[in-house]
């Protein structure tokens, strides 16, 4: 369970994130929506520790995430950002292990967790031995999200993943991923203004509004009975 | 990743032993010579103390006491300084400057008075050899100067252009002390290397130059010496200065020289190497062979592509250990303290401005400030080749780590990477590039500056240049310059090598398809 406690984030004063309050309990699937300039990735820099709120706290399973317990709690993260941020030095399938390799796994269970990603994600293990700049952004992001799975995290943080990618693989990995992310148990927060792209990642939705919490519900909820003028606007402009 | 890491290991470990190898090669005599103790020569950068230098040296060696020349080593300044620190055992000096570095000023002291003061040194006064070499100002006896005869004309010839040389600019008893004597305060003279003004008199481009009486070539141009008519110069009789340790056999053996060196020998000896090109070892030896019964025969001067063969042979090991343990010392010492300066904000300004001053100092005057604490030779000229490679490797190296992407650091933070595998499998790998851009920047300044390390006696390719200047002997410049100059062009190659060995392949084979992607 991830828990945020009137977390806020101010940039100058009339840019503050929060204070928000927001339980994720284990299991869940949660999208953070929104347009741009929200808040939402903020919020989920806040909880990876990428950022420190100026007021507020989170919490992971009760306990508050400080430097000793964020090293515990990301060895347990999968995370994956938009522009995939694989090093650029390293081969894919390096990129991949390196994490593993870090955790000191045998080298044959190493391998044996690359074929599975390397199927779960649709990769060949040749292309695993290009270097990223010899792959397509999609398959970029295939392998960026090999690596955020490589160590089975129990806490799956998603920013913008597809964000980056043309229409039509944008498209296909919607599906894919969405199919993914619904056959793995971990704790998901995902980050999206593509509220159909929210849906296939997530049950429960979280639409952000200049730093705060405007309505918090499942997918039917929000269409059904939108809170505000705000939502209204937000659902029409994302289309049926 | 192990093969990155072994990579790494790998370019580091060979770098060590190639340190290695040449720095026992070229300490290796040195280690041969320890046991019987070997007198050093010191001369100044210009004929006349480069020929007494060698003459001096070839009379030890005749007296079976082994000895060295240390030659063509900076100014007078730094000469001083080597005998007070026991750099050097002797150099042949002229009592004018002596008292000049004795007492910083110019009185006449008495023979005695000499003795006494330089015995506070630990020095004692060696023969005198028989001629004296003041300074003088030398003019052309046609021309602008036709009609000048003496120093205070001077005073109303606003039109002629004065070049001297920059010691005879800087010291009290050379132009200072002069211009105030003479009320000159108005002119302001040119600076510019002794060996080059004759040069420049005779095409035209000064009007005046400093001279010592000395010269072969006021005779030869038929120059005119200017009439001291207030009397200003003081007396530059030419003498040994040695250390009181020196052996009785070698302070014996250099006082067979006393009042052996008329004026006309030593302006016949300053034309045979200044206008007849030969070196001052030749000339020496002619002197010396002159002193024995066999008499002197001059031997055929050797090819330059030999004597070009004989400088790498000679100073080629002795210029690559100063350029590459310096420039291993700077890396060693530099990227870490890249790192840190990386990693704390405020240190690093602190580190990176340290660096950029010490990186302004001129390289003379960094050997001058060394040699009072570490004496002269190969260490001050290490020290020095150091602190001008530490800048471009320190500063590269925080500008490599600037350079990481905020995504791809954050990734490796999130991914909850130590700090040493971020450190070496991320970060230094991402920033390789630029730092070995930066080692590369500093080799190549290195290469150069190596060059000055012969001014203070560390060897290297400056010492054909140095005594080449000082002889004005653009043949032997051109044997120090072409070594240095394509050493530098080795290095660009050494490091092209040295980035398909160091930076990752990724980077590389990304990198070019960017670059064909650019290229129409």
């Amino acid at each position: 369970m991830i828990t945020l406690a009137g977390v806020t984030r101010r940039f100058d004063d009339a840019n503050v994130v929060g204070p928000v309050d927001l339980e994720i309990p284990t299991g869940a699937r949660v999208a953070l929506i929104g347009p741009s300039g929200c808040g939402k990735s903020t919020l989920l820099r806040l909880v990876v520790g990428l950022a420190v709120p100026d007021a507020g706290h989170v919490a992971v399973e009760g306990a508050r995430l400080e430097p000793a317990s964020l090293s515990v709690f990301r060895r347990r993260v999968g995370y994956l950002t938009q522009d995939a941020a694989l090093f650029p030095h390293l081969r894919c399938v390096d990129n991949v292990a390196l994490r593993m390799r870090e955790a000191k796994r045998p080298s044959d269970v190493i391998e044996a967790r690359l074929d599975e990603l390397a199927s779960l994600v649709r990769l060949s293990r040749d292309l695993l031995r290009r270097y990223p700049f010899q792959l397509s952004g999609g398959q970029r992001q295939r392998v960026a999200l090999m690596r955020a799975l490589a160590l089975g995290p129990s806490y799956l943080l998603l920013d913008e993943p597809l964000a980056a990618l043309d229409p039509i693989s944008r498209r296909e990995l919607q599906e894919e991923l969405g199919a993914l992310v619904r056959t793995l148990s971990a704790t998901t927060l995902v980050v999206t203004h593509d509220l159909r792209e929210a849906e296939l990642l997530a049950d429960r939705a979280v639409l952000l509004r200049a730093g705060r919490i405007e309505q918090d519900d499942d997918f039917p909820a929000l269409r059904a009975t939108p809170k505000s003028d705000y939502v209204r606007d937000f659902l029409r402009a994302a289309g049926p | 990743m192990k093969r990155m890491k072994r990579l790494f290991l790998r370019a580091c470990v060979a770098l060590v032993l190639g340190m290695g190898v040449l720095v026992s090669i070229c300490s290796k005599p040195a280690i041969a010579h320890a046991e019987t103790p070997v007198v050093r020569v010191g001369s100044k950068r210009f004929p006349e103390s480069l020929i007494l230098g060698e003459i001096a040296v070839a009379v030890l060696r005749r007296a079976g006491v082994p000895a060295e020349h240390r030659a063509g080593l900076g100014g007078t300044a730094i000469v001083w300084t080597a005998l007070q620190s026991n750099a050097i055992d002797l150099y042949p000096e002229y009592t004018g400057s002596l008292v000049h570095n004795l007492l910083g000023d110019d009185r006449r002291l008495s023979p005695e008075e000499l003795t006494a003061a330089l015995a506070k040194e630990d020095l004692a006064v060696g023969p005198h050899l028989g001629f004296a070499n003041t300074y003088a100002l030398a003019v052309k006896k046609t021309g602008k100067t036709a009609d000048l005869l003496s120093i205070s004309q001077l005073a109303t010839r606003s039109d002629l252009v004065l070049g001297f040389s920059h010691e005879f600019i800087g010291r009290d008893d050379g132009w200072v002390g002069l211009s105030s004597r003479y009320g000159l305060g108005s002119l302001a003279p040119k600076g510019l290397d002794h060996g080059l003004a004759y040069d420049a008199l005779g095409a035209g481009s000064i009007d005046l130059t400093d001279a010592y009486s000395t010269d072969a070539r006021i005779a030869r141009m038929d120059l005119r010496v200017l009439d001291d008519d207030r009397a200003f110069f003081p007396n530059y009789d030419a003498m040994l200065v040695m250390r009181r340790s020196l052996s009785v056999e070698a302070t014996r053996a250099l006082a067979t020289l006393a009042g052996r060196l008329t004026p006309e020998t030593m302006r016949a000896l300053n034309a045979a190497v200044e206008l007849d090109g030969r070196t001052p070892a030749e000339a020496a030896e002619r002197f010396t062979d002159d002193l024995s019964p066999r008499g002197g025969v001059l031997r055929p001067r050797p090819s330059f592509l030999s004597d070009l063969l004989g400088v790498l042979r000679a100073e080629g090991p002795r210029h690559l250990m100063l350029v590459f343990v310096s420039l291993l010392a700077a890396v060693l010492i530099g990227v870490p303290l890249g790192i840190l300066a990386h990693a704390r904000r405020g240190l690093g300004r602190l580190v990176l401005g340290l660096a950029g001053i010490l990186q302004t100092i001129p390289s003379l005057a960094m050997l001058a400030f060394l040699i009072p604490v570490f004496g002269i030779g190969v260490t001050p000229a290490l020290c020095a080749l150091f602190v001008y490679a530490l800048l471009p490797i320190v500063r590269n190296t925080v500008v490599g780590l600037d350079e990481v992407p905020t995504a791809q650091r954050e990734a490796a933070m999130v991914m909850d990477l130590s700090v040493s595998t971020r450190l070496l499998q991320i970060d230094l790998p991402l920033a390789s590039r630029t730092i070995l851009a930066g080692v590369k920047t500093s080799a190549i300044i290195n290469v150069g500056t190596a060059t000055i390390a012969a001014f203070i006696g560390a060897g290297g390719f400056g010492v054909p240049i140095s005594t080449g200047l000082g002889l004005s002997d653009t043949r032997m410049i051109l044997l120090g310059a072409i070594p240095a100059a394509c050493l530098a062009i080795a290095l660009e190659g050494l490091f092209f090598v040295m980035d398909r060995w160091s930076v990752p392949e990724g980077l590389r084979l990304e990198g070019r398809q960017r670059d064909e992607r650019q290229s129409p």
